[in-house]
């Protein structure tokens, strides 16, 4: 199973997500969670996943983290909402 | 003590080495037999806490990380769980260290209090491999889960921080901070 490949995410991505939370569209909590999932250094599908984390997602294909969504944008592709964690 | 005690840790102060292996605890108060003085033991009760208090304030001021390496990382992470890479930054875009403030181990210590703060001082003092230690106690884990619980309670005040602050030097470092910790850059 693969694992996220953060060094894969670009940076445009990941200057948005810091922005959105800068302007409290992300609360706080919802991104520390982030930070304990990204922790368990999850395994992931081969195909498309998204993992909610209330006041966004985070969508991606197999290794690659790919975008974050806001908390009313739909998972495109094949859902997985609690990608496993080890 | 062997200078290597901490096998598996390294010790960063800037660039001047400083570590646990650094610190010699005396052995010459009472209820203190001759085998209790050798190098690395440490005293019973009150006076081994104050100990190792001072010992860790002393070691606070100067900033002190403890770097457990990501081959140790991944053992832990095998016994204990994933909690072990948030017991600090966890490098995972590099080499999968984690650093691990020595100011929230004071922190952590403090909370778990005295019997299991005896355990992780001999933990931390032992001349033997951390990893090694951390597999056989139970204050380990407890220690493990305190850390990253703390940590997690940080990194959540600093976001609280990056959304609050109107200080543009102080969002810039904490913006910095946050991606640094969520994306490794």
């Amino acid at each position: 199973m693969p694992r996220i490949q953060w060094a894969a995410l670009p940076r445009g991505v990941r200057e948005h997500l810091l922005d959105r939370l800068r302007t409290r569209e992300i609360r706080a909590a919802d991104v520390t969670a982030l930070l304990a999932w990204i922790n368990t250094d999850p395994e992931l599908p081969e195909g498309n996943w998204c993992k909610d984390f209330g006041t966004f997602k985070l969508a991606g294909e197999g290794p690659i983290p790919k975008t974050f969504l806001s908390k009313d944008q739909p998972c495109l592709g094949q859902l997985s909402t609690n990608p496993k964690s080890r | 003590m062997r200078p290597d005690s901490l096998v598996g840790v390294q010790q960063h102060l800037g660039d001047r080495p400083y570590g646990i292996r650094d610190y010699t605890v005396r052995a010459d108060l009472p209820g203190l037999d001759s085998a209790d003085s050798r190098e690395g033991m440490i005293e019973p009760g009150l006076n081994k806490m104050l100990k190792f208090i001072e010992f860790l304030e002393e070691i606070e001021r100067n900033g002190q990380t403890v770097v457990i390496e990501g081959a140790d990382v991944e053992r832990l992470v095998e016994r204990f769980g994933s909690q072990v890479r948030s017991m600090g930054l966890w490098n995972k875009t590099t080499d999968g260290s984690v650093e691990v403030p020595m100011a929230n181990i004071i922190a952590a210590a403090e909370e778990l209090g005295d019997r299991s703060l005896t355990e992780a001082v001999e933990q931390l003092k032992t001349p033997v491999e951390l990893t090694g230690i951390l597999n056989r106690s139970a204050a380990a884990e407890q220690l493990i889960e305190t850390l990253a619980r703390i940590h997690l309670q940080q990194f959540r005040r600093q976001v609280e921080g990056y959304q609050d602050s109107s200080d543009p030097s102080a969002v810039d470092r904490l913006r910095g901070h946050i991606s640094k910790e969520l994306f490794g850059a």
